[in-house]
């Protein structure tokens, strides 16, 4: 109880102003039902209630006080409200130049915040609008060997269902597997079609997409149903009920249009165009139900008293029983709330690239400190042009303002160019939310009307400004005394402790070291990221990623002409290797079960493949490390294996040339491995190198790579597409550049970068306007002293480098507080890399001569314009 | 002074403070007024409208000296209607009971 404090506070801040008369019985009315609802609805309701009565009786404090003549005055009186507001707009006026400089920066900050509040109420509500979404998990594993461990999304088939059957926690589950690319056909236009899942029927359960047309609960019974998404069903069907239509999938199969939902919101952490049924679904015999085929992202909805950690165990006794004991010790299953995975999750084979939650901190943390440089600025120049209103102040003080209504008068100036920054700032963010859009790749939208939260926290956030400015510069302009107007020099000796030398002027200086060490760590961070991502973008893959075309080949009916397709492409002279694959580096995976003849199965890895024929390496010009390639020549190559450098080295053989890998789920007997790659970036540089195979299947071929010749590439590129239309004049053609997809990898990296550095732009402009304002203004106090420095024989050097100095110092000392943060900082965020540049001391020289060059700069420009007067007007100017 | 007309809501005050008779205090009147006209009112919105009805002149108040101890020993302010106060509702309930008398008998056919 010794804790609760308010109602004294109460009692004190009533005393005030209350009629003594009826102070004892309103508080006592006011302490008895606090007690009373302590009791009944628990201390919070209790205290706001008490509160919110405090508020109504100051609102109607004139019937409560003494009919006497004199009345107090009160912080914001609405008389002198108008006042205040009328003689800030002069000042604020007359001093336009300082006042710019501080809406200018504080309209930057503020819209640094809203634009960055954007983003990142963006990214936390991700899957937040299902309306079961807390109850909805994915269930994933995590895999432990011998030599390697691993988290994967997808999992195998009747983990799901099986949970569901005998765990009564779990209400529903739904499975998700990727159907791959397409050619759909309405029998009039036919499109290759990416984005489409197998999907269990009890989809519609779990997930809350709004059908436009169709029955959810029937909508994927049939076999050949398929639910299509708005936009896609535009396109095949604009302007007319799908349901019920026709749609030819590849040619020879015949779907019904079930349903048409809502397009998948953006943000979601997977998207997608069509559904079709997953008992449709036929996979591959491949041994082990519950451990093979990994393909099936798994989604349970619990029911609504389920406690997750129990599921969790649960989950793992059912692996038990139907894993082998080595399974069953390897597989634990993750459960992750649906609304985590963007931004927590980071499992191999996720659906859809995920962000990371240390994004929307660093961004966050940028606005923050952006804000802080603007809001430093603003205190600074407030405080320094004290000196300017001495007289008001003596003034005012003389006719009878006492401290509160000075205060006050201080308070409404810095709100009121705090809220004017606010508007500014929010008409300033729809001028630049399409950039941020297009840097971001998203589709934010500003709209405070329907965004409650974002406009509650933006009011909040000026107010808070304008508060925490005016505070200062309030309570120090107020402790002026009226004798100092009377004597000059006393208010000259009192605001110098503010301006110049003197305790008071270390608060001002820690601001400028405050800002300083910001702008340094900054201009830091920038370096480090935007050397990381040149770094990726240079770092050589182990490959060549140039110059090489994709072009997809779906249709079975190509598949029986690749070869020939192939040959007629060699011939074209633009064209310089021609190879086919099942897939790509850094495209999907092929996570095929392999078997290592001679190996236990927990010094077996988990490994990607590549399907590829006999000219792969040499179209993206991948290296042997021994052994040799795949060859035409040599017949029972089709059967044969290479792999990496990882992979021989976690398979763990002294000589892997030779040693036999089978891959019994797709009947292919065991053969040797006759050579080893050189390891090359499979994936993203997130990840280290992992172990990787190379084998031949002809029938499995979806695309063919085509390297160029850099030097004429778009006749090259006609005469591919003349050759396809032979081939294939009913298949639309199309094709990719290998190295775009590939810098997919990183475009979160990118994106951040971008936006860091035009941050770290921002933040050094507004330092520079602060302190643009106020050398300004020191140059202007310290004109006399200028001049009689001048008269005695200074030279433009001297004073250049005393009035330099002091600034220096304090950029030092900022410099000294921001690097070792930012190291820290850098390095944390490097680790998320597996090949990262090291922090060198290459950034911070630069930072130290960026921030020490920015601040001489500045500074100089008036001290040059001081330095330049001659000595008499500089000492006749008063 | 005020003008001496009553609010909708001061009358309803000012009646119940009537009816409480010598147990009008503040916490005691807003219980009434939930339980009488089921509207509720908070405390300190009780006591600004008390006290208005105190400059117009139509109560007093005066304190309750039996001390209570949920209330940190502080006494009750117990309200009294005026003679004036007594005048102002007779003449509201007058003014009503005319108007009533006076409204033709098809006004309220529909």
């Amino acid at each position: 109880m010794s804790k609760d404090r308010l109602p004294l506070w109460i009692e004190r801040y009533l005393e005030k102003w209350l009629d003594p008369e009826l102070h004892a019985g309103i508080f006592g009315d006011l302490l008895e039902q606090y007690h009373h609802d302590k009791q009944t609805d628990g201390i919070w309701r209790a205290k706001i209630r008490l509160v919110y009565n405090v508020l109504v009786l100051t609102w109607y404090r004139g019937r409560f006080t003494e009919n006497k003549l004199t009345t107090s005055v009160h912080l914001i009186s609405s008389i002198m409200l108008f006042n205040h507001v009328k003689v800030s707009l002069r000042s604020l006026g007359k001093h336009w130049g300082y006042t710019s400089i501080n809406i200018v920066g504080l309209t930057l900050g503020f819209a640094c915040c809203l634009l960055i509040g954007l983003f990142v109420q963006e990214e936390l509500s991700y899957d937040r609008y299902h309306e079961k979404a807390n109850r909805i998990y994915r269930l994933a594993a995590h895999v432990q060997g011998a030599s390697y461990e691993n988290g994967i999304a997808k999992i195998s088939a009747p983990w799901g269902p099986e949970a569901q059957t005998i765990l009564p926690e779990v209400e529903r589950s739904c499975r998700f597997v990727f159907y791959g690319q397409t050619l759909i056909s309405n029998g009039r236009d036919s499109f290759y079609e990416n984005g489409g899942l197998w999907v269990d029927s009890t989809v519609f359960d779990i997930f809350s997409w709004p059908f436009n047309y169709g029955d959810p609960s029937a909508a994927l019974s049939a076999v050949n149903s398929v639910v299509l998404t708005q936009e896609l069903a535009q396109k095949y069907f604009p302007n007319e009920n799908p349901i019920g239509q026709i749609l030819t999938f590849d040619n020879n199969q015949e779907m019904v249009v079930s349903g048409v939902i809502e397009d998948i919101p953006d943000n979601s952490h997977f998207t997608f165009r069509y559904l079709v049924p997953l008992h449709g679904y036929n996979p591959p015999d491949h041994g082990d139900i519950w451990t093979r085929w990994n393909q099936y992202y798994t989604y349970l909805l619990l029911k609504e008293e389920a406690s997750v950690s129990s599921v969790g165990d649960k989950i793992d006794e059912m692996l038990a029983l139907h894993l082998s004991t080595e399974d069953a010790e390897a597989y634990t299953p993750l459960l992750q709330p649906i609304q985590g995975i963007h931004l927590h999750s980071k499992l191999h084979r996720e659906m859809s690239t995920n962000s990371d939650i240390s994004y929307i901190y660093i961004f966050s943390i940028v606005a923050l400190l952006t804000l802080l440089i603007a809001l430093t600025n603003f205190i600074n120049l407030f405080t320094a042009r004290a000196t300017h209103r001495t007289k008001e102040i003596g003034v005012r003080k003389v006719i009878g303002a006492n401290r509160k209504s000075l205060f006050g008068q201080f308070i409404v100036e810095a709100l009121l160019v705090s809220f004017l920054s606010g508007m500014m700032a929010i008409a300033l963010s729809y001028i630049f939310l399409p950039f941020l859009n297009s840097v971001l790749n998203k589709t934010l939208a500003l709209n405070l009307v329907e965004n409650f939260w974002m406009s509650l926290g933006l009011f909040c956030l000026i107010l808070v400004a304008g508060f925490l400015s005016g505070v200062y510069p309030g309570l120090v302009l107020s402790s002026l005394k009226a004798v100092h107007v009377l004597k000059p020099d006393a208010a000259d000796s009192f605001l110098r402790s503010f301006s110049g030398k003197g305790h008071r002027a270390l608060f001002r200086k820690g601001l400028i070291i405050l800002q300083f060490a910001i702008a340094s760590f900054l201009i830091i961070a920038a370096l480090v990221v935007n050397g990381q991502l040149r770094f990726i973008q240079k770092k050589n893959l182990g490959f060549n990623k140039d110059q090489i075309i994709n072009i997809p080949m779906s249709s079975p009916g190509t598949l029986a002409k690749a070869r020939t397709l192939k040959h007629g492409l060699l011939q074209i002279p633009g064209v310089e290797q021609v190879s086919m694959s099942a897939n790509k580096p850094g495209g999907s995976d092929y996570g095929v079960p392999y078997e290592a003849i001679g190996l236990e199965q927990n010094e077996q890895p988990p490994m990607r493949c590549l399907v590829v024929d006999e000219d792969f390496l040499t179209t993206y010009e991948m290296e042997l490390a021994m052994g040799r390639e795949f060859s035409s020549d040599m017949p029972t190559d089709s059967s044969a294996y290479l792999i990496n450098e990882t992979a021989a080295k976690q398979l763990g053989w002294d000589n892997p040339l030779g040693q036999l890998l089978a891959m019994p789920a797709v009947d292919r007997e065991p053969a040797p491995i006759i050579g080893v790659v050189k390891d090359f970036h499979f994936h993203s540089l997130h990840e280290p190198i992992g172990p990787l195979y190379f084998f031949m299947e002809n029938t499995w071929y979806s695309q063919v790579n085509v390297k160029l010749d850099a030097s004429r590439m778009d006749e090259t590129l006609a005469a591919i597409e003349a050759k396809w239309n032979e081939f294939e004049p009913d298949l639309p053609f199309r094709y990719t550049f290998f190295d775009e997809g590939f810098a997919s990898l990183h475009a979160a990296e990118a994106s951040t970068a971008r936006l860091i550095k035009w941050f770290t732009y921002l933040a050094i402009l507004i330092t520079c306007l602060g302190l643009f304002g106020l050398s300004a203004f020191m140059a202007d106090r310290r004109t006399k002293e200028i001049g009689i420095r001048k008269v005695f024989g200074a030279s433009m050097v001297d004073i250049l480098r005393i009035l330099t100095s002091e600034i220096l110092i304090l950029v030092l000392i900022a410099l000294l507080i921001a690097i070792p943060i930012a190291y820290s900082v850098s390095t944390h965020w490097l680790e998320n890399f597996a090949y990262t540049i090291d922090f060198g001391l290459g950034y911070i020289v630069f930072s130290i001569i960026l921030a020490g060059g920015i601040a001489v700069l500045t500074v100089s420009y008036h001290v040059f314009q001081s330095a330049l007067k001659t000595p008499i007007s500089a000492l006749k100017y008063e | 002074m005020r003008g001496t007309q009553l609010g909708e809501f001061e009358e309803l005050v000012l009646l119940i403070v009537a009816n409480l008779y010598q147990e009008a205090s503040g916490l005691r009147i807003q219980e009434a007024i939930k339980e009488r006209s089921q509207r509720s009112a908070s405390i300190s919105m009780i006591h600004a409208t008390l006290q208005r009805l105190k400059k117009k002149g139509f109560l007093t108040s005066e304190y309750d000296n039996s001390s209570i101890t949920e209330r940190g020993g502080r006494p009750r302010l117990l309200f009294r209607v005026t003679q004036p106060g007594h005048a102002a509702l007779l003449k509201a309930r007058d003014l009503r009971n005319d108007l009533w008398d006076t409204i033709p008998e098809f006004a309220f056919r529909y």
